[in-house]
């Protein structure tokens, strides 16, 4: 009886594993907005009664639209049962619902570029082409490449799996004050900015030349700006053929390891975006390359550095316009209809301006072009977006394919070789054949 | 009913402790032996294809998994020295009347039971090379700063041992001074009259004496150590480049960021039987070295 009871309390520890992230606490449906619009005669509300459960992602467009969730309802006549979460935790419970069917998901929030090629794989997302294609919700006001985003990688059907709600583009951030003190201009190409970050590098008065992302997994996103610049890029799409051990990739591995190991700060290889963000927001940074979404935990007004916060397009000159994230419906949805009348409220032209003027990088060019929706965005800003826009060569800051995540630790183990001055030539080749390797299970897989 | 009830009583007791196990425990364990054979990436559109022994022939030839093997091997052996050796010697020290001895007690306890992913972060946070404290205090005394956790040298696995260490020491110490304090006064007495000395004392009667809590309080963390996920996810998720990865982060990955369902069934059944194997091993062991009295 002993033994028994040690071995069920060993199955208990082991089975007792990894305990995963808190889950945030599903947000209460917000109150209608301070003037709702008058409710619509009973023929226009042909989904009246039905409730619909939408789970967004922990992010400034859903606390943007959370506040005027009543008025779809008014409108409507559709209820809707909100949830929120964390971006990884929204990630894996999206996988574990619709996995089991989806049925109990009508409306999703999801990552273009990370996880909707797996989704639409697995046949996770609804075809929403017919909400594209109509007139009313204006699909062609989107900006083309993010609207593909959501198109299956390779199948040219012309199907839309969601629509998108988000935009960014890599940024150039700098600081002001310490390029005027020494007489540094604004680089404008690569040789320029590693010069210039190494003439500002003063760790010794806590300041670095450059900050980035250097945390393997996280860097890659960032990193593949530089690649583009160069001339690289992840892997042949004709082909199917990995091509990070190319001359071109090579050379922005070595460049970018450099650039951080020589003048970045102690600890890159550990740094996200937040440690990024935390060191040249209190000053630590002259320069840094990142998203232009999330200026304002850069330099926004709450920072150290807003008062010399400038603004440039990346210095390769090539930067991605990518969408981060956007609204998709769940194929097992028994409220498919219903759903689709809530993305056409949350992505319609008014509401995408209405967010867009809160400061945060909409889809949709009528949103970009209306001045009263970029307001709130600093001058220099507007102009590097604008520019990013006009110069990318890219849709996608990462790999398009479907296990995304495998693929990006395997890029960001050069990544991290690179920064730690190892070998990136034998470091990139032994990738690469890893990299082919989830490249040619993707394939055989999506095959079937 | 009365009558049957009497006679059945243990049954009706354990009943539901052993129906929770059932559904709880044992079949989900069924389940993912079952899944560790299919290749199902969590695909609405396409069932499980069962592909036999696949995965597991695919994880053993990943140089990754070998890899993460080692470093839980080498990360629960040197950790579980340091704290049976460091555990067993507090033990000793707090079983010995002083002023303060149980301030200290309670202090020691502390990061017992504290939060690990709490622990985890504030100790990302003093191992931060570029703004963490342990740095400053490092360049204040006069050393060289170090890159700790921001490196993939063997440093990082280093200081993910050492936190460990000082999370869980107090756990072995406080269950090896429950065993010391139930040892009889008798053999001391004994000792003392035939002249024994400090260190015949303590190798002769104390340790064989507390052997057999020694031995629990090891194995206990031993299990845990060899499926530590916490401190690890909090402060490295197993990087720079894997140079932290254990069994259960790799496992832990493939399941929830690659979502490869069949490969992680795979790894957590092989996961489970190198934590089965390690906890009978045990029990053996202790069954030969446990003294009665």
């Amino acid at each position: 009886m002993k033994k028994f009871v040690s071995m069920m309390l060993c199955l208990v520890m082991v089975l007792s594993l990894a305990a995963c992230g808190a889950k945030e606490e599903p947000a209460p449906s917000a109150p209608a907005a301070s003037a709702p619009a008058a409710s619509a005669p009973a023929a226009e509300q042909p989904y009246a009664g039905t409730t619909i459960r939408v789970i967004l992602a922990g992010h400034d467009w859903t606390t943007a639209v959370k506040d005027r969730l009543g008025e779809f309802t008014e409108q409507t006549g559709i209820e809707i049962e909100f949830e929120s979460y964390p971006e990884d935790q929204l990630s894996t419970k999206l996988n574990v619902e619709l996995a089991s069917g989806g049925q109990y998901i009508d409306v999703f929030m999801c990552r273009p570029l990370q996880e909707v090629q797996q989704f639409i794989q697995n046949g996770y997302l609804a075809d929403v082409s017919d909400l594209m294609a109509d007139a009313e919700f204006q699909g062609d006001d989107f900006i083309t490449a993010a609207a593909d985003s959501y198109k299956q990688s390779g199948a040219n059907d012309g199907i839309y799996y969601g629509v998108p709600l988000v935009t960014e583009r890599q940024v150039l951030y700098y600081r002001k004050d310490l390029l005027e003190a020494k007489g540094i201009a604004v680089p404008t190409n690569l040789d320029e900015f590693k010069a210039a970050a190494a003439a500002l590098h003063d760790p010794a008065n806590g300041v670095v030349g450059f900050v980035g992302r250097g945390l393997a997994n996280a860097a890659v996103t960032q990193f593949s700006a530089y690649m583009y610049g160069f001339g690289g890029d992840f892997f042949d799409f004709t082909t199917g053929t990995a091509t990070i051990n190319s001359p071109e990739a090579v050379e922005a591995f070595q460049y970018y390891g450099d650039l951080l190991r020589e003048s970045g700060p102690d600890g890159a290889l550990n740094m996200h975006w937040q440690q990024a963000a935390a060191i040249y927001s209190t000053g630590g940074a002259a320069f840094c390359t990142d998203a232009d979404a999330i200026w304002q935990s850069f330099c926004g007004p709450e920072t150290d550095v807003a008062d010399v916060a400038g603004f440039a397009v990346s210095p390769h000159n090539s930067t991605w316009s990518v969408c981060s994230w956007g609204l998709g419906v769940s194929e097992g949805s028994e409220n498919k209809e219903a759903a689709k009348e809530f993305v056409k409220w949350a992505a319609s032209v008014d509401m995408t301006k209405y967010i867009q003027g809160k400061g945060i990088s909409t889809a949709r060019n009528s949103a970009w072009a209306d001045p009263a929706c970029t307001a709130n965005y600093p001058a220099e800003l507007l102009a590097a977006i604008q520019k990013g826009n006009e110069i990318a060569t890219k849709s996608y800051d990462r790999p398009l394919t479907t296990s995304v995540s495998a693929a990006r630790d395997v890029i960001g183990s050069v990544i991290t070789t690179a920064i730690e001055g190892g070998d990136v030539q034998a470091a990139a080749d032994k990738a690469n054949a890893e990299f082919q390797a989830i490249l040619d299970a993707d394939a055989a897989a999506a095959a079937g | 009913m009365k009558k049957w009830l009497d006679k059945h009583i243990k049954i009706v007791f354990a009943l539901p402790t052993l129906i929770f196990l059932m559904v709880m425990v044992i079949a989900p364990l069924l389940y993912n032996f079952g899944m560790s054979f299919t290749n199902w990436t969590m695909s609405a559109k396409k069932a499980p294809d069962f592909i036999a022994l696949a995965n597991y022939i695919e994880v053993f030839k990943e140089p990754r998994f070998a890899a993460a093997v080692g470093r839980t091997v080498v990360y629960s052996f040197i950790a579980i020295a340091l704290e049976g050796i460091l555990g067993v010697a507090l033990a000793i020290l707090i079983n010995r009347k002083f002023r303060g001895r149980r301030i200290v007690q309670a202090l020691m306890l502390l990061p017992v039971v504290a939060t690990p992913v709490a622990l985890g972060m504030a100790w990302k946070l003093i191992l931060e090379p570029s703004i963490g404290v342990a740095n400053v205090m490092l360049t204040g005394m006069g050393f060289a700063a170090r890159k700790f956790i921001a490196t993939t040298s063997f440093e990082s696995m280093l200081c993910l041992i050492l936190i460990d260490v000082w999370e869980w020491t107090p756990l072995v110490m406080l269950m090896v001074y429950a065993g010391l304090v139930t040892i009889p006064q008798d053999p001391y007495e004994s000792a003392l009259i035939d002249g024994a000395s400090r260190w015949q004392t303590l190798t002769k009667i104390t340790l064989p004496l507390a052997s057999s809590s020694i031995l629990i309080a090891v194995l206990m963390r031993l299990i845990d150590l060899v499926k530590n996920f916490d401190i690890i996810y909090a402060t490295t998720q197993g990087g720079p480049n894997f140079a932290t990865e254990n069994i259960n982060i790799y496992g832990y990955l493939n399941m929830f960021s690659y979502y490869e369902f069949g490969k992680a069934s795979a790894i957590s059944v092989l996961f489970f039987i190198v934590v089965m194997a390690i906890g009978c091993g045990f029990l053996y062991i202790k069954s030969k070295v446990e003294v009665d009295y």
